[in-house]
């Protein structure tokens, strides 16, 4: 626990009525409460797929603290003033320096502290937005000192990340203390994400038409994907990657599977160094090649602008107080802690003196993070630092170490206090900055660390804004343009790059869909049969084995030529749990829920929370066994997984309308169940068995085509043929009522791709159906049965064909691109 | 030798050209080639084709005042050449080096730092290191002993250049691009940008605002022989700033100050600001090839 007199937040309850409501709710919850609603915290972290990334590149839950943060009305309203205020600040000054550059000739900012940080990119430094403002987003780092006032320690202008993350905070702690919750008077957070979305639509060139906004991203493994996609849902902007983009005609342009769209407007989560290969860093992959000229001709806003980065600058400090006299006429609202710019001689001097007891930062922040805690630091680690200052002061700042206040926090053992900071956020729009009422509060990972970062393993914590008595009329709902609810009606643009992703999503759910129902009846069989010899159960099994390997494409499997196999036959089991829970098979029911849970959240932002609860619970299903190791019971996980499996194709089909992204989801779908029949089949029916084995794999097989109840019926009703095997694969393939059927599953899915047609696509497709069309089952197992399986491989190679032109037709990357540049040679003299 | 400081006539035709293995689909460029006017030079013409055409070209000034275009081109192609072509009255007057002597190398960078003649942003920018012009340890010992801060102003701009000259090898393809300081201070060979490289990191070690200079010499061929056409190549030398005379150009390469056969496109920190064409291509090409033609001539004899 952190020790020392600071400033406590739960403590500081017992000053306000409120306060001491919250505070006797925490008291009555006791610590049995307590520890339920942090387990209900993280149950439902995993339910709404909240995610942050791990240095690894993986994503992680996002973690929580169940209590909120409570801030009364009137000290919000002075930290309100304080925080417009500096964003007006920073604001002014950045305009300067892309414009007169007063603060730098008058010598109010030294411009070594500009021009030497990495922000100040040289040819973005002439590209200006439309209008005054060349801040429209800001968020503002917060620590709580001794005295309880609020005192900022660092600012975020590049790409503000955290809005998204304390709105799914809001979302998880307003309902694991919805009681409380409810009994209190807050603000609302979601007002602010129509303020900013029409602070970005103020931000766009001279149109006539809706403006188009696209959110840059960097792509679905960036350190705050989750963040990028709740804000573009709650904006109703779509993600773009760097490949969804491209420059024609000197204008940005969005890929979607119909057409290039118009981009007005470019809120970026890229660092601006990475926007563009062309002007920028030409090693990137992230950006557009010709976005600088683009805002440069006016032809595209890009927010934050290019230079905003230059304003994360700790050296800024020590002359805000001056600018802010000169540029706004205003002293400084907030204070922060003593500060120096060690290319300032006199600093220096003071910073090299004073290296142990200050906490010292480069001005830019570079690839990785360099924060030197001077009383942390070893005599060793103090000279080098001490070297590199001197030889490039102008590259330091220093800070005098401020010991934030502490927040509680729920942990197995009761309530622990460790120290807090906050991040505010705020957006320009009509004139002045509106701050999200509350904010991302983040609280230390463990006891001893005085760097509080999530990747540092920080708990989020939600931010409590008490409502101010006296209500003036609230901004946003009385104002909101009704062009904004019409471009959400146009969403959503959907790319090449996310059609593709959702196609997989599609495909991988139906291939772990069956994969779970063969592993279920196949190890059915196992359980039966494995102790007999030679009976018609046990040759059923073997099939039944056989097909399981080949269908999923597992090497060395069950068949007879993968060497090994019998010994596996003997003892299938361990396969057989391989096959349902290692995620490192490829093939496996784990592999394929995996690679559907990443296909999902590279489009997380146009798929419902629903979806991500129920793919969590399924990893958490599959994680939970795997524990168990070989006590695991295959059909209880295989059925839960394939219920899991439903559940989303029942989502899919009852609660998504009938746009694009059902679509592509839908086309996976169906055609991965067309090849996974056809191949099952080939790999079941197509070999000779006794009459009683025969009837048993027929079985089996209807089991896993789902069919069996209806081939029940219907030999029972005597409808259809008196051949089972034939009867099974007309129902499988033919059957053109049965939704498992391949014919069946083929129309699905030319009308799914009906709203873009391809006519080549449809062509293949309708050939497939029409050589089905004319089959007749029963001749199979009268006399050709090799023929069955030449059709099913036959069938199965165009399907494959037809999946390699819907790819090509709908999901197209854009070529490789690379730089080139001429170097400068003297010719002939010298 | 005529005066190298009267008043000339120049063409240059400068043309580049790439082919690739594939067909490259789209081109994004900047071309860097427009000449800036300035005290010694006046532009009288000036034309610049692009084959194929391009679908976008955006002339805009940059942050140093040069003259850069933004080029788009959608047309599918194998082969990109870019031709420029500019006449220029071209006349440099001649430096007083000694007058600078009044200032040593030191107490130039501490009366500058001062000097309201050089906007405070332009300062810094000439002054701090940049991509190309990293003043690593290496590079401070070398500018250290090169021009020490108690040498007279202009004994050290003209040592510099001369040192470099003597001490460094010219020589194609022994440096690329993205070569790096430290390494020429090891191989002791390079080209042009190299040496001008240099030059501008020993000024910035001492504390003296340099740029780079990205232009063009009219190459005399020895005597007796006549002048190749196309030979030529662009040429690169350096520029530092000085109390009083303000800004004085020398050529590291060539072991001179510029004079009247100098012809400049355009400054900035480094190579990297006004590199004369550079882009983006997307292609499935692995394989260009790039030649490069510059001839200068003099009109007015």
């Amino acid at each position: 626990m952190q020790e020392g007199g600071g400033f406590d937040e739960l403590s500081r309850l017992s000053a306000s009525a409120r306060g001491r409501t919250l505070s006797a709710e925490i008291d009555a919850m006791g610590h049995h409460g307590l520890r339920a609603r942090r387990r209900d915290v993280r149950r439902m972290v995993l339910d709404d797929g909240v995610t942050y990334g791990a240095p690894d590149g993986t994503q992680v839950p996002w973690k929580v603290d169940p209590l909120p943060i409570l801030i009364e009305s009137t000290e919000w309203e002075r930290l309100e003033a304080g925080l417009t205020q500096r964003a007006r600040l920073l604001d002014a000054i950045l305009v300067d320096l892309l414009t007169e550059r007063r603060t730098l000739r008058e010598r109010l900012l030294p411009a070594e502290l500009v021009v030497g940080h990495e922000g100040f990119l040289v040819p973005a430094a002439r590209v200006l937005l439309p209008g005054s403002r060349q801040l429209p987003m800001v968020a503002t780092d917060l620590a709580r000192t001794a005295d309880g006032s609020w005192c900022v320690m660092s600012d975020q202008t590049q790409s503000p990340s955290g809005a998204g993350y304390a709105m799914a905070t809001r979302r998880i702690v307003s309902r694991a203390l919805d009681h409380i919750y409810r009994s209190l008077p807050l603000r609302r957070l979601r007002p602010f994400f129509d303020v900013m979305q029409m602070g970005l639509l103020q931000a766009a060139p001279p149109t006539d038409t809706v403006p188009q906004v696209v959110l840059l991203t960097p792509g679905p493994e960036s350190e705050t994907a989750y963040d990028q996609a709740l804000l573009s849902t709650l904006l109703g902007h779509p993600l773009a990657q760097s490949d969804d983009l491209l420059m024609r005609d000197g204008k940005l342009w969005l890929r979607t599977t119909g057409r290039l769209h118009h981009v007005d407007i470019v809120q970026r989560r890229v660092d601006a160094a990475w926007c563009d290969s062309l002007d920028l860093r030409t090693d990137s992959r992230l950006g557009v090649p010709g976005l600088v000229a683009a805002a440069a001709r006016g032809s595209v806003s890009v927010v934050n602008p290019f230079t905003a980065g230059v304003l994360e600058n700790p050296g800024l400090f020590p002359y805000l107080p001056g600018i802010a006299r000169a540029l706004l006429g205003e002293e400084l609202v907030l204070p922060s802690p003593d500060a120096w710019w060690c290319g300032d001689a006199t600093s220096l001097d003071h910073v090299l003196g004073h290296l142990d007891k200050l906490v010292v930062r480069p001005i830019s922040r570079g690839v990785v993070t360099e924060t030197y805690m001077g009383p942390e630091l070893d005599g060793a680690t103090l000279g080098t630092l001490r070297r590199r200052i001197t030889e490039e002061p102008w590259r330091w700042a220093a800070q005098e170490i401020v010991q934030p206040s502490t927040a509680p926090i729920v942990t197995t053992t009761g309530l622990v206090s460790r120290p807090m900071v906050l991040r505010t956020f705020a957006v320009a729009y009509d004139g002045d900055y509106h701050v999200l009422p509350g904010g991302m509060a983040r609280v230390a990972g463990s006891d001893d660390s005085l760097v509080i970062t999530n990747r540092a393993g920080a708990l989020a914590k939600d931010v409590w804004v008490v409502e101010a008595e006296t209500l003036g009329p609230p901004l946003v709902l009385s104002s909101a343009p009704t062009r904004s609810r019409r471009q959400q009606t146009v969403l959503p643009r959907l790319t090449p790059r996310g059609a593709g992703s959702l196609y997989w999503t599609g495909r991988y759910s139906e291939r772990a869909q069956s994969t779970a129902r063969l592993l279920n009846v196949v190890e059915n069989l196992v359980e039966d049969n494995l102790t007999r010899t030679d009976t018609p159960g046990r040759t059923a099994m073997v099939a039944m084995l056989v097909a399981l390997s080949e269908v999923t494409t597992v090497r060395p499997g069950f068949a007879s030529a993968d060497p090994g196999s019998a010994e596996r036959r003997a003892n299938p089991l361990p396969l057989l749990r391989a096959l349902l829970l290692d995620p490192d098979l490829r093939g496996s029911l784990a592999h394929n829920a995996l690679r559907m849970t990443r296909a999902a959240q590279e489009v997380r932002e146009v798929l419902s929370l629903d979806t991500f609860g129920i793919l969590n619970r399924l990893q958490t299903t599959l994680v939970e066994a795997r524990a168990l190791g070989d006590e695991v019971h295959i059909q209880d996980v295989a059925s839960h997984a394939m219920e899991a499996c439903l559940a989303l194709s029942g989502l899919a089909s009852e609660s998504l309308i009938r746009d694009s992204i059902w679509a592509f989801l839908e086309a996976g779908r169906r055609m991965e169940r067309a090849q996974l029949t056809v191949r099952l089949l080939r790999n079941t029916l197509a070999a000779e068995r006794s009459p009683v084995a025969e009837a048993l794999v027929t079985e089996a097989v209807l089991r896993v085509g789902d069919s069996l109840i209806t081939y029940r019926r219907r030999m029972a009703a005597g409808v259809g043929s008196a051949i089972p095997a034939g009867e099974a694969v007309h129902l499988l393939v033919t059957d053109e009522t049965n939704p498992r059927s391949v014919v069946y599953s083929l129309r699905r899915l030319i009308e799914a791709l009906a709203e873009t047609p391809d006519p080549v696509i449809e062509g293949a497709v309708n050939a497939i159906v029409d050589r089905l069309g004319t089959i007749d089952t029963d001749e199979f197992f009268l006399t050709r049965r090799v023929a069955l399986f030449d059709l099913m491989a036959d069938v199965e190679t165009d399907l494959r064909g037809v999946s390699e032109l819907i790819e090509a037709a709908y999901f197209e990357q854009q070529q490789a691109s690379r730089s080139f540049s001429v170097p400068e040679i003297q010719g002939g003299w010298r | 030798m005529s005066d190298l400081h009267d008043r000339r006539q120049y063409r240059v035709l400068h043309r580049t050209a790439y082919t690739y293995d594939l067909p490259v689909t789209s081109s994004y460029g900047r071309a860097c080639l427009r000449p800036r006017p300035q005290h010694s030079q006046t532009l009288l013409e000036h034309t610049l084709t692009i084959d194929p055409v391009p679908q976008v070209t955006d002339e805009t000034r940059d942050l140093f005042g040069n003259f850069t275009h933004y080029l788009e081109i959608h047309t599918e192609h194998e082969r990109f050449e870019v031709v420029k072509e500019s006449v220029l009255d071209v006349q440099w007057p001649e430096v007083d080096l000694d007058a600078l002597d009044e200032h040593t190398v030191g107490g130039a960078a501490a009366v500058l730092r001062q000097d309201a003649s050089l906007d405070p942003m332009e300062h810094a920018l000439y002054t701090l290191p940049s991509a190309h012009v990293q003043l690593s340890e290496e590079v401070r010992r070398f500018a250290e002993t090169a021009i020490p801060a108690g040498r007279p102003l202009g004994e050290a701009i003209a040592s510099l250049y001369h040192q470099i000259y003597t001490d460094f090898t010219y020589t194609k393809g022994a440096t690329t691009v993205n070569s790096t300081l430290p390494e020429l201070l090891t191989t002791k060979a390079g080209v042009c940008q190299d040496f001008a490289h240099l030059a501008v990191a020993c000024f910035r070690a001492a504390g003296l605002p340099a740029r780079y200079v990205s232009g063009y010499i009219e190459t005399t061929p020895p005597s007796g022989r006549p002048k190749l056409a196309g030979s030529g190549a662009t040429h690169a030398w350096v520029s530092v700033f000085t109390p009083g005379a303000g800004w004085v150009d020398l050529d590291p390469t060539n072991d001179h100050l510029a004079d009247s056969r100098y012809i400049v496109t355009a400054w900035g920190r480094d190579f990297r600001d006004v590199s004369p064409l550079r882009g983006v291509i997307f292609t499935d090409a692995t394989k260009s090839s790039l030649s490069v033609g510059v001839e200068v001539t003099r009109l007015d004899q």
